[in-house]
């Protein structure tokens, strides 16, 4: 502890360069924890079975004309329609959403205004309304469909998600005459009695086929909520294990060739192992003394990493580095960076602070420790 | 022990106090605070958006794979290159289509009889 507090400069840069490379890595993953966070929720609270067309191989809108064949399905508890477009508002793109106004919650919380009522009502996400300073009650209409006036009713809280910052909901009539698709929607939600989903979705994608012999309309495409958790695993574990796998190569190198290239304390270092063996000090306790100081600087680094990641992304919203981990959301975003600081990630940044401090360290003060003491001090 | 030693060892116990703190602190805003609003909103529209992105830039897939599951921006030709979708930047997710067997093989059909004992098909 002496030692660390003696060499007061060695210990900093240390400390500060730990800081520089577990820094990204525990902002990395707690945004990525944050909207896996938000991503589950859409993926618990959404339908249990999402049902397309297929045209060549894509989805494509389906024909409202099986909303009533679904709902004759033994186990279906719920059917509707929605509408899921994107279109660009002035030049910032958004999410175009089309719902039933049956469909609205009596208890959800809007930043201002209401939910929609009248027609060419619509609620616009935080991010919209912030750049293009909306409020409600203002008129506008779009290129994409420049007859169709819409009238801001409410906009969303930031709290929402992520996803609704660029969100435009409005009712499902106003959306399809947006887009001038009528009796389309982008996808049919289907919800069902527990159990039932997997049998159902089978169900839907073998009859509905087989009861068009003259297969007039296009095959079906069917999700169900199995395949949609499979999307989330691997979308998800994916990424955090490249990212996981990218920072370990990083911290593995980071601190050698930052101790090899700049020699910082390496004379220094060496003149001290000399002189504490000259008093009578065993190599063991020297790299006792090394492996200490070590523990110490990984103690000290990791929690200011944690901390500074937390100041960063919970006060300054992830101000500048947001963007790099989540896409098309600018130098500041528009909603409140969501981020988690799970136990077992921060865990790790200690442990990758350690291993690698002592990897660093522990071969090079091993050799100077094997070395005559006269030789070291030289 | 000197004053000095004592001080830093006291620093590093507050920061580690400090840290779980808070960590503890972000636990709870998540599980009480924010989450009813997001699950009245996924509910409300019966689920938008899975990826780390905040609009359907490029391609569907990465802001929502049940409303488009596959990538159809790398099949758009630009010339000279490939076609960046926000996939191929550092976000915090990616995903893929997941492949669907629809190879179906039929049954093979019965050995037909020999030579000059079946009756031809147009009679």
């Amino acid at each position: 502890m002496g030692n660390i507090i003696r060499n007061k400069v060695r210990s900093i840069v240390l400390i500060i360069c730990l800081i520089a490379v577990l820094f990204p890595f525990i902002t990395a993953i707690s945004i990525s924890e944050g909207i896996k966070f938000q991503s589950l929720i859409s993926v618990e609270e959404g339908a249990d079975i999402y049902v397309t067309e297929d045209y060549f191989g894509s989805n494509a809108p389906i024909s409202l004309d099986y909303l009533d064949r679904f709902r004759k399905l033994e186990g279906v508890t719920k059917v509707f329609p929605r509408i899921v477009g994107r279109t660009y508002f002035a030049n910032r793109l958004a999410t175009l959403v089309g719902i039933f106004p049956e469909n609205l919650p009596k208890s959800i919380h809007l930043a201002q205004g209401n939910m929609f009522r009248e027609k060419g009502d619509v609620i616009v996400g935080e991010g919209l309304a912030k750049e293009f300073r909306l409020q409600p009650g203002i008129r506008f209409s779009l290129s994409g469909n420049t007859s169709k006036l819409l009238k801001v009713a409410g906009i969303f809280d930031s709290n929402a998600t992520i996803w609704s910052a660029n969100l435009i909901l409005m009712s499902f009539e106003d959306a399809s005459d947006f887009f001038k698709m009528k009796g389309k929607a982008t996808d049919i939600l289907i919800y069902t009695r527990p159990g039932y989903a997997p049998f159902l979705a089978r169900e839907i994608q073998e009859k509905m086929e087989t009861s068009n012999p003259d297969q007039a309309e296009s095959p079906l495409r069917v999700q169900d909520k199995v395949l949609v958790k499979r999307y989330f695993e691997r979308g998800f574990n994916y990424k955090a294990g490249v990212f996981t796998a990218l920072y370990t190569v990083a911290f593995a190198l980071a601190i050698p060739a930052l101790l090899i290239v700049s020699g910082f304390g390496q004379t220094e270092r060496r003149k001290e192992i000399g002189i504490i063996k000259a008093t009578g000090w065993q190599t063991q306790e020297v790299m006792e003394m090394v492996a200490l100081e070590n523990l110490i600087i990984s103690l000290t680094s990791a929690p200011l990493a944690i901390l500074t990641s937390m100041v960063w992304l919970k006060w300054f919203n992830g101000a500048f580095i947001a963007q790099f981990f989540i896409a098309e959301i600018g130098l500041m975003a528009p909603f409140p960076v969501p981020s988690r600081f799970l136990p077992l990630p921060c865990f790790f940044a200690f442990l990758f602070a350690i291993v690698l401090t002592m990897v660093g360290s522990l071969y090079s003060t091993w050799k100077t420790a094997t070395i005559p003491p006269v030789e070291a001090m030289r | 022990m000197s004053r000095k030693i004592r001080f830093y060892l006291l620093f590093l116990l507050i920061l580690i106090g400090l840290t779980v703190l808070a960590m503890l602190w972000d636990q709870y805003s998540w599980k009480r605070i924010q989450s009813d609003q997001m699950v009245a909103f996924q509910r409300m529209v019966g689920g938008v958006g899975m990826g780390a992105i905040s609009t359907p830039i490029w391609n569907f897939i990465n802001f929502d794979p049940r409303i488009q599951p596959i990538d159809d921006s790398i099949t758009w030709p630009i010339p000279g290159g490939y076609s960046y979708g926000p996939d191929r930047t550092a976000t915090v997710s990616y995903f893929e289509e997941i492949p669907v067997n629809q190879l179906l093989i039929p049954p093979s059909p019965s050995p037909s009889p020999p030579r000059g004992e079946g009756k031809p098909a147009y009679r």
